[in-house]
């Protein structure tokens, strides 16, 4: 019984994390209508930046390079608006997607120039874990899951209690509405991509804290949160959380049953059942953004 | 003059829409534009609120030159736009479509005694304050859109098909409030597919045609007219 509680706690402690991850995808995907598949490269550049920072020659402690590599992370997903998305808004929202897999392919092969394609660590020594009731949680889970609800309850006031995050919903659910009342919508583009890198720069340091960083992270861990985006139903931001926390038990809770080694499956598995049975999603009568 | 068009050319990519329209709006006024399918009326409202860029041709509001004013601009300068159809945010609740509404009102005493206004005028929608919007009636929701011209205060309102999809009695309903901001001194200029409740409500129209002008005169002329009746009033 404990073995099953603990594989419940640490999917909800991964499924926080893609949660992060996934509520970014879909706020990008509710204003602006399309899947940025480059949004993976967004938490690989969040966790080597850090890597970056904490390495010498500069050397800062691990919560110090934090800071310079989040906001280095922003930069490149308001990057990548300014520079790409932005001057294909008129197209197809089919050339959004496929330049995003164009962003993507560079972002990660810059990752491989630059650091290689070798795994590496924060170099942080495995430290035994917090015993409660038969489970065991390390700080670095803790520090995970603390961080997630942290993140995730601004998100949540800021989206229904300020202006700011009123506008970006109306923009989400119309658009050209919004324009005609006269809603700022430039100031609103860049919260949504400032949102989105800043949720997935967090999570991939988070991520990487308590595994290790490979180039190819960011890719896994897109298909992941683009499976969570599903489940909550494109664009809604509380369902692409609640798919976060299923994808993360699904995932863990199906090690009971085979060999880790597919535990990526669990993911690609539904987003193919999903986008056969149900592509509106299976949350998608919760209130939410849209 | 209220607002003068002069000579407006509009349209989307290759395709010209509107020819030289000339209408005018004078103070007070509620004037309508009616003509069948595809004679550009929404078009002429698009342009003239600036959402869509004239090609050639004249806005001018109060006797300045508004024409190459973006809808921010001229919503600054009093003239707005309610445009057709969906025209709610349907996730946001009602309160919050008031503040969308309003957005342009800096400071929030100001936001505050708008939705007061709106309370006070429709008390069957402060009852679902905090229910979002997509659970309102179809006349709900029009008055919802509607309250944006309470909330702004407006000279000059571009309203477009406010009676689109909604039931006969509800549509007089709607007129009648119409009618009453009318009164209080603000100025509409109306397209309506339903030719008929949009002429006799208002004080002019326009007739308009594969985007050209084709006839104006005072709603009671243009009921009376009997070309106007064939074409568009059904006998």
């Amino acid at each position: 019984m404990a073995y099953y509680a603990q594989l419940v706690l640490n999917g909800v402690i991964a499924g926080s994390i893609y949660a992060l991850f996934a509520v970014g995808l879909t706020l990008v995907y509710g204003v602006f209508r399309f899947i940025n598949f480059a949004h993976g490269e967004l938490i690989a550049w969040g966790a080597y930046l850090v890597l970056l920072f904490a390495l010498p020659p500069i050397s800062l402690p691990l919560y110090l390079a934090l800071i310079p590599a989040i906001a280095g992370t922003v930069l490149i997903g308001v990057a990548q608006d300014r520079f790409v998305y932005r001057h294909l808004l008129q197209g197809h929202r089919i050339t959004l997607l496929i330049a995003s897999i164009g962003v993507s392919y560079f972002l990660r092969n810059t990752l491989r120039l630059i650091w290689g394609s070798d795994l590496m660590t924060y170099g942080i020594r495995p430290v035994r874990g917090i015993q409660f009731a038969g489970l065991s949680i390390t700080p670095t889970q803790l520090l995970m899951a603390g961080t997630a609800v942290l993140f995730l309850v601004i998100l949540f006031v800021l989206l229904t209690r300020t202006l700011l995050g009123k506008s970006l919903r109306a923009v989400a659910d119309n658009m050209e509405l919004a324009a005609v009342m006269g809603v700022p919508m430039q100031r609103v583009r860049v919260t949504v991509w400032v949102l989105a890198a800043l949720f997935a720069g967090v999570g991939g340091f988070l991520l990487a804290l308590d595994t290790n960083l490979e180039p190819a992270m960011g890719m896994t861990n897109m298909i992941k949160s683009f499976a969570a985006v599903l489940l909550g139903g494109a664009g809604n931001v509380w369902g692409a959380l609640l798919g976060g926390l299923f994808i993360g038990m699904a995932e863990n809770i199906g090690v009971a049953f085979f060999s880790p080694g597919y535990k990526d499956f669990i993911s690609f598995a539904l987003i193919f059942l999903l986008l056969i049975l149900r592509p509106q999603g299976i949350f998608g009568v919760l209130t939410g953004m849209r | 003059m209220l607002l003068e068009v002069d000579q407006l050319t509009a349209g989307y990519g290759p395709v010209t829409v509107l020819h030289q329209i000339c209408l005018e709006l004078w103070d007070h006024e509620m004037v309508c534009i009616i003509g069948p399918n595809g004679a550009g009326k929404s078009t002429v409202l698009r342009a003239v609120s600036g959402q869509l860029m004239p090609r050639a041709g004249r806005v001018m509001l109060e006797g300045r030159d508004v024409t190459r004013q973006g809808l921010r601009e001229k919503a600054a300068k009093g003239l707005i736009f309610i445009p057709q159809g969906e025209n709610i945010f349907p996730n946001l609740t009602v309160l919050e479509n008031l503040e969308m509404a309003g957005t342009m009102l800096q400071d929030k005493g100001i936001l505050h005694q708008a939705v007061e206004r709106v309370w006070a005028a429709f008390p069957m929608i402060q009852e679902k304050e905090h229910d979002p919007a997509r659970s309102l009636s179809g006349g709900q929701r029009q008055i919802l859109a509607l309250s944006r011209i309470l909330m702004l205060l407006p000279r000059v309102a571009l309203l477009d098909e406010p009676s689109l999809g909604l039931a006969p009695l509800v549509v007089d309903f709607i007129f009648e409030e119409i009618a009453k901001m009318n009164q209080t001194g603000i100025s509409f200029l109306l397209v309506e597919q339903n030719a008929r409740k949009g002429l006799f409500v208002s004080h002019r129209g326009y007739v308009l045609e594969l985007g050209r002008n084709r006839l104006t005169g005072t709603g009671q002329d243009l009921l009376n007219n009997p070309e106007v009746q064939r074409l568009y009033l059904g006998g």
